[in-house]
C-alpha cells in the first residue's frame, strides 16, 4: 500500500508540480517500486480520463501535414548541424503575450521610438526537459546589434558552470559570444547582451551551458535557442 | 487489419491500436501520424480549447503538442501510461507552458471561479463520435459525484495553469489543504472510472 506522501507525489509529478531534480528522483524511485509504478499509472490514466470529459472539437486538418513539412526541412549542410537544427524548432513559435508588454519598457530604453518598427523578438524555445518551464524572449536592435534577453525560471547552476549567450550568423563559421548570464536565483530576470564580433541582420540566439567562465565557442549543452521573424 | 510497413495493427483494443501508431511514428512512419492525428486531434483540440479559451492559440498548442508526439514518439512508454493519456498530459502541459509563460491565468481563473466550471453542461447535441459523448458524459457523471471542493481542485489544478500554490492563494486555503483535496478528489475519480459511475 503506498502511503499519502508518496501519492502525493505521484499527483505532483503526473500534474508536473515537480522540479526537474525532483522529477528525476522521482523517475528513479518509479523503476524501482512497481507498486508506486502502478498508482503512478493510474494517475496518468485519471487525468487522461478527466480530459475526455471535454467535448471534442474537429481540429485543423492541415496540422499534420505542416508538421510533417516542417520537421522534414531540417537536414542542413552546416559543421554546427544540431545547432541550425535545434534553431529551425523556434519557427513559428513566437510567444509574445504579456511577456512582450513587459518588454517594451525594455525596448524604449533600447530605442528611439522611431526605431521600434525594427526592434526584434524572438522566443527561445527549450531543448530539454528541464528548461521546458523556462520562459525567455530576445529584444534584438538590429542596428545597434544588442538585445536584451528576458526570462523566467531558469535554473540555478553549480558553481562551476555558467549560462552564456550566443549568437548564431549564418555568415559566421561558429556562434559569437554574447557574455555570460551573471548568476542569481532571481525567478525573472533581465540581461543586456552584445556579441563580441559583428553579425548580421537575422541572427539566431541561444543559451547553452558552459563550464564556469565560459566559452570561446559552445560546447556544452545548448538550453535555449530561437530566431525571430519566421 | 491495416498494414503499415512491416507492421500489422489490429483493431483489438484502442489503446493497443493507438500505442502501435505511436511506435509506428517514432520509425517515420508519416500515415500512422495522421492517423493518430485523427483519432486524438479531436479530444485534445476540445481540451485545448478550454484551456486556452482561443481558437487560435489553441491551434498552436494543438500544433506544438503534435509535433512534441512526432519528435518524441520513440520516448513513449506504454508500460506508464495509456497513449492517450500520454497525448492528453503533452497537449495539457503546453498549454499550461503556454499560459504561464503569458500570465493569462488570472483570466481563466476568474472564468472558472465565476461559475460554470470548464465542463460544458449543454454540448450533448454536438457533433461527437458515439464513444466520446458517452466518456464524456461518464467523466461529468463521476465529477458530480465527488465533492465540490475536490471538484473545484481538481479542475483547477488540471486545466486553469495555476501552481498548486496559486490555487491555494486564489481561494485563500492552506497548500496542504489543497494538495489533500486534488489527492482525494483524483483518487474517487480513478475509483469510479475503475468501477463504472
Amino acid at each position: 500500500m503506498i502511503n499519502e506522501d508518496k501519492q502525493q507525489q505521484a499527483i505532483d509529478y503526473v500534474l508536473g508540480e515537480m522540479s526537474a531534480t525532483d522529477a528525476a528522483s522521482f523517475e528513479q524511485e518509479l523503476n524501482r517500486d512497481f507498486e508506486l509504478q502502478a498508482f503512478t499509472r493510474e494517475m496518468f490514466e485519471t487525468l487522461g480520463r478527466l480530459g475526455s470529459g471535454v467535448a471534442p472539437i474537429p481540429p485543423p486538418p492541415s496540422i499534420p501535414q505542416r508538421i510533417l513539412r516542417r520537421e522534414s526541412r531540417k537536414v542542413l549542410p552546416f559543421s554546427f548541424i544540431p545547432w541550425a537544427l535545434a534553431a529551425c524548432l523556434a519557427i513559428g513559435c513566437m510567444v509574445l503575450g504579456t511577456m512582450w508588454t513587459r518588454a517594451r519598457n525594455e525596448v524604449a530604453n533600447l530605442e528611439q521610438r522611431d526605431l521600434l518598427s525594427r526592434i526584434r523578438i524572438a522566443a527561445l524555445q527549450s531543448q530539454v526537459e528541464a528548461y521546458a518551464r523556462t520562459s525567455a524572449i530576445v529584444v534584438w536592435n538590429p542596428d545597434r546589434k544588442n538585445g536584451v534577453l528576458q526570462f523566467e525560471r531558469l535554473p540555478v547552476l553549480p558553481a562551476n558552470q555558467d549560462y552564456q549567450m550566443w549568437v548564431i550568423d549564418p555568415t559566421q563559421p561558429q556562434p559569437v559570444s554574447a557574455g555570460l548570464i551573471p548568476k542569481s536565483t532571481e525567478k525573472e530576470r533581465r540581461v543586456a547582451f552584445s556579441p563580441t564580433k559583428p553579425v548580421g541582420e537575422t541572427p539566431k540566439f541561444a543559451v547553452s551551458i558552459e563550464p564556469a567562465g565560459g566559452s570561446s565557442a559552445p560546447r556544452g549543452q545548448i538550453v535555449l535557442i530561437g530566431q525571430y521573424g519566421e | 487489419m491495416i498494414v503499415f510497413g512491416k507492421i500489422s495493427l489490429r483493431r483489438v483494443d484502442e489503446h493497443q491500436y493507438n500505442a502501435d501508431l505511436i511506435k509506428l511514428a517514432a520509425s517515420g512512419d508519416e500515415a500512422a501520424f495522421s492517423i493518430l492525428y485523427r483519432r486524438l486531434a479531436p479530444a485534445l483540440y476540445g481540451i485545448t480549447f478550454r484551456m486556452m479559451n482561443d481558437a487560435k492559440e489553441a491551434e498552436d498548442v494543438l500544433q506544438e503538442g503534435f509535433t512534441y508526439i512526432w519528435r518524441k514518439a520513440n520516448t513513449y512508454d506504454p508500460g506508464r501510461s495509456s497513449a492517450y493519456a500520454w497525448a492528453v498530459m503533452i497537449v495539457r502541459n503546453k498549454a499550461i507552458d503556454k499560459l504561464r509563460s503569458r500570465q493569462r491565468t488570472e483570466r481563466l481563473r476568474e472564468k472558472m471561479m465565476s461559475d460554470a466550471g470548464f465542463f460544458d453542461k449543454r454540448d450533448d447535441s454536438s457533433a461527437q463520435q458515439p464513444l466520446s459523448r458517452e466518456q464524456n458524459a461518464q467523466v461529468r457523471e463521476a465529477l458530480e459525484l465527488i465533492a465540490p471542493e475536490q471538484r473545484q481542485a481538481v479542475e483547477l489544478a488540471f486545466f486553469s495553469g495555476l501552481t498548486h500554490e496559486q490555487i491555494a492563494e486564489q481561494l485563500g486555503i492552506p497548500l496542504g489543504t489543497i494538495k489533500a483535496r486534488i489527492r482525494r478528489g483524483l483518487l474517487r475519480l480513478r475509483d469510479f472510472f475503475r468501477e463504472g459511475v
